[in-house]
């Protein structure tokens, strides 16, 4: 089922509760389609909690998550891994690479579980993001920047309604992680809705909204001015809210 | 082909083939495994064979004997069984002209064969000094050498006896009746009370002093050629030995089979040596199973460790597969798929080195090569492949009960 509403994701009221500890503490938070939200916050606040719970690899103790018109909250395993496969793009810090499947293939793996594999495509994914040339390559024989790349491609294969990027370029020197944010940019210039964990403010910036977390809760939320838009200075910012709540724009 | 299929295959091939080091471990871990099973079942099948060609040097487990009153039969009827038995079953086989003689002056049975054949008969039998080289050369018994005082290299006289008909039979000293190992008395002639019947006379030199411990000890052994010229008529056997390399009822089967087929002749197993032959074997086949069993369950430990560890170390793969969308079954077939390619190459490579480890350990125990069974080849395939299947499906169901979130965080 595919919802038309302007609202992608909303998180109601959610918590992650374990044993005594609160890694979410009653988060709502909503992300419009096409928009592009950067989560920040110090280690221990709960953004990977919460990256989990959008990415369908855990579900919520308490609250609701609704994804393009579904609640997941309940989701059964099998489920979720249906609605990550063919909702869902991931980026993760550690890129993630099978080591020995070529970038080609590596690309082609998510076409393989999604749907059909097709090798086009793949290349065309790759082309997009510069490595077309290094199709053939092993991880091992590739940097970490077009690793990072690789895995942007694969993730991008299948269409996702939503990216979801966790430290995207942690693990990036300045030249490649201005490559990624560029792609970053050309997805969200063409309507991809992107959700990007970072420690770096920078990176931040980048995205429209800034959706700070601590001990759990939402502690505030900035909106950019001009981002996704790509240059070197960081976007203009209004702190339009502080708080356990986030309500989106 | 299908596309998704063939990057299973390409996935699957990717997997086994840049994975060096890890896969070069598996693969050996099952194709030692095959090797081990390919050898032993090789030898399994292939020693009792060998073993009872060698237990049928032990003598004859077949006598021949004339049927009804006859007191000979004709010496082409042993060829013409021999042929029917054939090379792979028949050990060896002798017929035997039994006759009564005068051994310097002494009374004696004379055994007339092709010695050659006896000597492949029974090679155990210990001679001091050499077997017959030819005609004028003849083995003695122990018992007839101390009576006339022969040693090896010495001149004895051989001359016929009369046959006594008058069915008084008497003692049978020195010399007794040839007994076969059934009992069945092969030579009965009553030697003591006989005298010489013939002036033919024949000097033949002693080449060895014959040592068996049975009756044997008791005869005289020369050539058919020297049998011959000594009774002056065509040569006819009174017996006939064979080693066969049959078993149980095949052998019953067999010596029925000639009854029906040769009514010149009775054929009859040594029944004491047919039955202890099969028990031997039965035992040495037991032993070969449980002990193939034995190994076999060591291998399956040994190549499921080795695969548990290589799965289990690919646990981040797996995690990374389940949040790219991958639910348990497609994971658990990728697997498999790969543990059904190594258990083939393993299960190829193990089947032939196996079958050249038992070639050289019956080259070297039995002296003999082992026959290449299909069978065994291709059991030992299908077994490599389910043992390499079975050792991943364990650690895999396992790992895809990983939680990928853990596993991408690296924990």
């Amino acid at each position: 089922m595919t919802n038309t509403t302007s609202d992608l994701l909303r998180l109601t009221d959610v918590s992650k509760i374990y044993g005594d500890l609160h890694a979410l503490d009653h988060v709502d938070l909503t992300v419009r389609r096409g928009e592009w939200v950067s989560i920040v916050g110090p280690s221990g606040s709960g953004k990977t909690t919460m990256m989990n719970i959008i990415g369908c690899m855990d579900q919520p103790t308490e609250g609701t998550v609704m994804l393009d018109g579904r609640d997941i909250s309940k989701f059964s395993g099998f489920d979720l891994t249906q609605v990550r496969r063919e909702t869902i793009g991931l980026i993760f810090q550690q890129f993630h690479l099978i080591p020995h499947l070529t970038a080609l293939e590596n690309v082609m793996v998510a076409q393989y579980y999604h749907s059909m594999p097709d090798e086009t495509e793949a290349l065309a994914a790759l082309d997009r993001v510069g490595l077309a040339e290094r199709a053939t390559h092993l991880p091992s024989q590739l940097s970490g920047g077009e690793q990072q790349r690789v895995c942007v491609a694969r993730a991008l294969i299948n269409s996702p309604k939503i990216v979801l990027a966790d430290e995207p370029t942690g693990n990036l020197d300045e030249k490649n992680e201005r490559i990624v944010l560029d792609i970053f940019g050309q997805l969200h210039a063409e309507g991809t809705t992107l959700i990007v964990v970072t420690h770096d403010a920078w990176v931040a910036s980048k995205g429209q909204r800034e959706v700070r977390l601590d001990h759990g809760r939402i502690v505030e939320t900035t909106v950019h001015d001009d981002a996704g838009a790509g240059g070197d200075e960081p976007a203009q910012s209004n702190v339009v809210m502080t708080g356990g709540t986030d309500q989106g724009e | 082909m299908n596309p998704k299929r063939r990057l299973f295959i390409r996935m699957v091939m990717s997997s086994i083939l840049r994975r060096h080091s890890r896969v070069i471990v598996a693969m050996l871990a099952v194709a030692v495994g095959a090797t081990t099973l390919s050898a032993l079942a090789t030898i399994s099948v292939d020693v009792p064979r060998q073993m009872a060609r060698e237990m049928r040097s032990a003598g004859a487990n077949m006598l021949l004997t004339p049927a009804g009153d006859a007191t000979g039969f004709d010496v082409s009827v042993v060829e013409e069984i021999a042929d029917e038995v054939g090379p792979d079953g028949l050990v060896g086989a002798v017929g035997i002209d039994y006759e009564s003689v005068l051994v310097n002056d002494l009374p004696y049975v004379a055994a007339g064969a092709d010695l050659d054949a006896a000597h492949r008969l029974n090679p155990y039998w210990y001679v001091e000094g050499d077997w017959p080289a030819g005609t004028g050369q003849v083995l003695i018994g122990q018992d007839v050498a101390q009576a006339v005082d022969a040693h090896v290299g010495d001149s004895v006289t051989l001359s016929m006896l009369a046959k006594d008909d008058s069915g008084d039979s008497g003692s049978q000293t020195p010399g007794t009746g040839a007994t076969g190992e059934n009992g069945k008395e092969i030579s009965n002639q009553d030697v003591s009370q006989a005298e010489a019947a013939t002036s033919a006379e024949t000097a033949v030199t002693v080449s060895g002093i014959l040592e068996t411990g049975g009756n044997e000890d008791g005869f005289v052994y020369l050539s058919m050629e020297d049998m011959t010229e000594l009774t002056g008529e065509p040569p006819v056997f009174t017996v006939a030995e064979f080693s066969i390399s049959v078993e149980g009822d095949a052998l019953q089967q067999l010596a029925d089979r000639i009854d029906a087929d040769h009514p010149e002749v009775s054929a009859d197993p040594v029944a004491r040596l047919a039955q202890s032959d099969a028990d031997v074997l039965g035992m040495l086949r037991s032993l070969m199973v449980i002990i193939s069993v034995i190994v076999l369950a060591l291998i399956m430990i040994g190549v499921s460790t080795t695969m548990m560890a290589i799965v289990t170390e690919r646990r981040n793969e797996i995690g990374l597969r389940k949040a790219l969308g991958a639910d348990d079954r497609s994971i658990i077939v990728e697997f498999l798929g790969e543990g059904v390619v190594l258990g083939l190459i393993g299960g190829v490579i193990g089947a032939i080195a196996g079958f050249g480890l038992a070639q050289v350990i019956s080259l070297n125990v039995f002296h003999r090569t082992v026959e290449a069974h299909a069978l065994i080849l291709i059991g030992t395939v299908v077994a490599a492949i389910g043992v390499s299947t079975l050792a991943s499906l364990i650690p895999v169901r396992r790992a895809v009960d990983i939680d990928p979130a853990l596993v991408l965080r690296g924990e």
